[in-house]
Parts: structure tokens; C-alpha cells; sequence
């Protein structure tokens, strides 16, 4: 009786969808820029070796910067 | 699935006609996920359809090595439904609703109103709860699919899938149980 109910139950909780709701979508992503324009931009950040080598740049930049200020008091 | 495959790298070659095939693949599975995982007086159809649309904008950061096109997209629907319950529901922790006797000369109409408890149930079940029941229970994903999704272990989903189930059967069992 209970696992009759159950399976009910979840069997009602299954949507269908709206017939039209493939054509709904699709006229919203024709609104949209394609992908592959956003592609290269995306697939360069999404990538661990480039994202490891921007942060290598960053700390080199970073600390040439705090170098070069406290090379301000060293060099007279 | 290679299927799918093949119609991401069409639109990646600009063939946005065949996103078509994914939408009519995944919107019956979609759909229900996201009526499972949010309000009911939610705007499922528009929620669902945001999530097909964030799909089509991150479709070249897909990486079928990490995992199946399906897992990526429940995972964002998952995502897109937690943020609506929390946009929405700031106060967690409903309580279970009451139990209804089903042995009343009005069995149909208990029946509809156990349901509809069985729904309120499962809408004050933790979203974690709710998630891995739904994703395992209705979509019929694996434990190692549903942890990839919800980025826990496997005995993480199995612990949260009896609770969630403990739950909802405990209230079936209090349900067809006589009233003392």
C-alpha cells in the first residue's frame, strides 16, 4: 500500500513538457552571440596552465613593484 | 553520450539549429528536476529555459573528459534552483506537515491530499536532501553521477538520499497508520 502510494507519487512528480517549449528556447538562443565567439576567450581561462601562469605574472609584477618602492630608500 | 557530442561541436561550429537536439533531449528530465527543486508557484518553464540558455553561452567551456553533458547540465540547473530557493525562501527549515488518515471513507481525496504532503515534504527537506533525492529517485542518475553533480563523496549522497527517503516514508507510514 505505502510503496504503491510512493510510486505514485513520484511518478506524478515527472514533468512533461509544453509542446512548444523546444521553440521557446530555441527563439532565446538565436537572441545569444554565438559560442564559438566567446570560445577561445573562454577555453584560455577555463585551462589550469594558463590560469597557474597568469598568477605567476601577477606575483612577479607584484613583486618587482614592492622592489622598486623600497629600492626608493636603498639606492643613495 | 556521442550524440550529444556531436551537436555541441555543430554549435561550436555555429550551427545553433542543432542546440534543437539537446533541448528536446534534456527537457522533460530538466523540467522535472526543476519542478522537483523549486516552489511550486515558481515559473518552472522560465527557470528551465535559463538554464538551457546557460548552457548555450558556456558551451565551449564543456569538457567531456570531466564529465557526461548531462551531469554539466543538471549541475547548472542544481545551481540556478538553489539560488531561486535562496532568492526566495530566506527562512530554511520548514516544518514536515501533519499526517493525513488515509482510511477515511474519502480515500481518493486523501490520497490527493497525502500527495500534496508528500510535495510539501519534499519542499521542506534541505535543498542537499531534496537534490540527491531527486536527482537518484526521479532522474535516475547514479550516486557517483549525483556526487559529481553536487560536489560531495558517494556515501555523502547515500547519507543524504536515506535521510531525505526516512523522511518522506515516515510520513507514508504515520499516513496509513489508524489515528489512536
Amino acid at each position: 500500500m505505502n510503496d504503491e502510494l510512493y510510486n505514485l507519487w513520484m511518478q506524478r512528480a515527472n514533468a512533461e513538457a509544453p509542446a512548444d517549449f523546444a521553440d521557446r528556447v530555441m527563439d532565446a538562443v538565436r537572441r545569444e552571440p554565438l559560442p564559438s565567439s566567446k570560445g577561445v576567450r573562454i577555453l584560455l581561462l577555463s585551462s589550469s596552465a594558463v590560469r597557474v601562469a597568469a598568477c605567476v605574472l601577477a606575483c612577479l609584477a607584484c613583486l618587482y613593484r614592492m622592489a622598486a618602492v623600497v629600492a626608493v630608500f636603498f639606492v643613495q | 553520450m556521442n550524440d550529444d557530442l556531436d551537436a555541441i561541436q555543430r554549435v561550436l561550429a555555429d550551427d545553433v539549429e542543432s542546440f534543437r537536439r539537446l533541448v528536446e533531449r534534456y527537457q522533460r528530465p530538466l523540467l522535472t528536476l526543476v519542478r522537483n527543486l523549486t516552489p511550486p508557484d515558481t515559473d518552472h518553464e522560465g527557470v528551465a529555459q535559463e538554464v538551457f540558455l546557460a548552457a548555450f553561452r558556456c558551451l565551449a567551456s564543456f569538457d567531456p573528459k570531466r564529465s557526461a553533458f548531462s551531469t554539466w547540465l543538471f549541475t547548472i540547473a542544481r545551481n540556478r534552483c538553489r539560488n531561486e530557493l535562496a532568492r526566495r525562501r530566506p527562512v530554511a527549515g520548514a516544518e514536515l506537515p501533519d499526517v493525513v488518515d488515509l482510511r477515511s471513507p474519502e480515500r481518493a481525496a486523501s490520497e490527493a491530499e497525502l500527495f500534496r504532503q508528500l510535495d510539501a515534504a519534499l519542499d521542506a527537506l534541505p535543498f542537499e536532501q531534496r537534490s540527491a533525492f531527486v536527482l537518484t529517485q526521479l532522474q535516475g542518475l547514479s550516486y557517483e553521477e549525483v556526487g559529481r553533480i553536487e560536489g560531495v563523496g558517494v556515501g555523502t549522497v547515500k547519507s543524504r538520499i536515506a535521510r531525505a527517503r526516512g523522511k518522506l516514508r515516515c510520513l507514508l507510514r504515520h499516513a496509513a497508520e489508524p489515528h489512536s
